[in-house]
């Protein structure tokens, strides 16, 4: 026995060193792919998250109200989203290289692999029935990311200063329409020199989508008008909305009218005392 | 002037044979229980694991028996770590050489040949030379040395894999944990640098 054999073999001893068990080396590869699988999982999930937002932009009308390149980049690609997604790509690609086999592939066919994957699941997630309990989900879970961080139609028309104003219509007369935007303002929108799209109607409960110019601080003049497709969770939000609205208008409305009636019958006893008193004279 | 066919002379295949991989894997069983067992293994592999080190730090044996030392105690610390599809020989190789490259790096040097005495420089050579040849060449054979140690690692550690420890491309990439392509690419731009390293001498 070699002189280093001896060594070794009594620093083994000395430090009562033991192979480590077989399970803590199993779970210790399944980990990297536990955990290289769950990070696929979420880039796919970030990937949708970035599809659902890319296609819910309408790109055009940023052109036609005269947005520069850059001012569409920051406002319309999901660039938060787009960066998680490359934060948990790499994580994947990381630890699945490094599970006991992960080294034989390289990193460019891995990440080659992954993007498409995650990518592709991404795309289809986007448009399945998954979507809408996803992004329900995604709402309750992080309010403030995704109001805030993810581009969505409703930012992109929530715009009237850069002639970008979307919202539901309350009612419509032969110019003008109501519209309640999705901060709950009122709006008057003339519409007499506007162009509709194909199926659009100012119909009640109806959501629009109008590019025009504001002329007041409440009144805007409407040059295009396209319908706004909502998905059956968001119209039934809208009805609820739009109702309370009316609601709210309506006794506003009764209110004044009975300020009204007060006012008047007030200037009535007035002008009764009045004559009261001409007469006395 | 040394050419390439003087080079690849120089860097010739040599042993190790290698111990029939049933024979290992009968001993990896019972090392499991018993670390003397472990001990056989250990003086199997000894010899090319000392010479392995020496050619890739050019360090003495003193440094080189701390290197394996604590190699050896990793390796029998994950021994249900080892991957049977590789050959015992070549995960005790991957183990030896993180270990180099971990001292190497936390002692912060370049490594250099002086700290090894002659006899030891003779173990960095092809072992089946002999004798008389090498004193023969024994100027070229130092200039090859000096040229292959001047070689950044990732280099200098590929082309000792390859042609002096006759290992395949797939045993590099399971002992390097790099994929076939990069070993490829390693060692053919290894060998350019080497041929122009030994030029310039």
């Amino acid at each position: 026995m070699s002189e280093l054999t001896k060594k070794t073999l009594q620093a083994i001893t000395e430090r009562k060193i033991r192979p480590v068990p077989l399970w803590v080396e199993w779970l210790k590869n399944s980990a990297y792919w536990g955990g290289g699988i769950f990070l696929v999982a979420l880039s796919a999930l970030t990937m949708g998250i970035s599809w659902h937002a890319l296609f819910e932009i309408d790109w055009a009308a940023y052109l036609k109200v005269g947005f520069s390149w850059g001012e569409i980049l920051f406002s319309g690609v999901p660039l938060f989203s787009l960066a998680i997604f490359i934060f948990f790509l790499w994580g994947s690609i990381f630890l699945l290289h490094h599970t006991r086999r992960g080294y034989r592939y390289s990193m460019p066919l891995l990440t080659a692999l992954f993007l498409t994957l995650s990518v592709a699941s991404g795309y289809f997630l986007e448009g399945s029935p998954l979507d809408e309990p996803t992004e329900r989900f995604l709402l309750a879970a992080f309010p403030q990311t995704k109001n805030n961080l993810i581009p969505s139609a409703k930012q992109q028309w929530s715009q009237p200063e850069r002639g970008l104003l979307g919202g539901t219509v309350l009612s419509s007369d032969a110019t003008d329409l109501q519209l309640l935007d999705s901060s709950q303002k009122l709006w008057t929108v003339d519409y007499s020199e506007a162009h509709f799209s194909p199926n659009t109607q100012p119909d009640s409960y109806e959501d629009v989508k109008v590019i025009g110019t504001q002329e007041k601080e409440d009144r805007f003049r409407a040059k295009e008008i396209t319908s706004w497709k909502k998905t059956s969770r968001e119209k039934e939000e809208n009805v609820v909305r739009v109702e309370s609205v009316k609601k709210r208008e309506k006794a506003e409305e009764s209110k004044k009218k009975e300020e009204q009636a007060n006012e008047q019958s007030d200037d009535q006893d007035e002008e009764d005392t009045d004559d009261n008193y001409d007469e006395d004279d | 002037m040394l050419d390439a066919s003087m080079i690849s002379q120089f860097l010739s295949p040599i042993e190790p044979k290698e111990p029939s991989v049933s024979s290992d894997a009968e001993l990896l069983k019972q090392a499991r229980r018993d670390p003397e067992v472990f001990g056989v293994l250990m003086e199997r592999y000894e010899p090319p694991l000392r010479r392995y080190l020496m050619r890739l730090t050019g360090w003495g044996n003193e440094e080189i028996e701390d290197i394996l030392q604590e190699a050896f105690i990793k390796a029998y610390h994950h021994l249900n770590d080892y991957d049977e599809e590789l050959k015992f020989s070549t995960w005790l190789y991957r183990i030896t050489h993180n270990q180099a490259i971990d001292t190497i790096r936390s002692a912060q040097a370049r490594p250099f040949l002086s700290q090894a005495s002659l006899e030891e420089v003779e173990q960095f050579l092809p072992a089946d030379e002999d004798i008389e040849a090498q004193f023969l060449r024994q100027d070229d054979l130092e200039k090859v040395r000096q040229a292959i140690l001047a070689l950044p690692l990732m280099y200098r550690e590929v082309l000792i894999l390859r042609f002096l420890e006759e290992k395949t491309y797939e045993e590099i990439v399971d002992i390097l944990k790099k994929p076939k392509g990069s070993i490829a690419t390693l060692i053919s731009r290894g060998r350019t640098l080497l041929l122009k390293g030994l030029h310039r001498e």
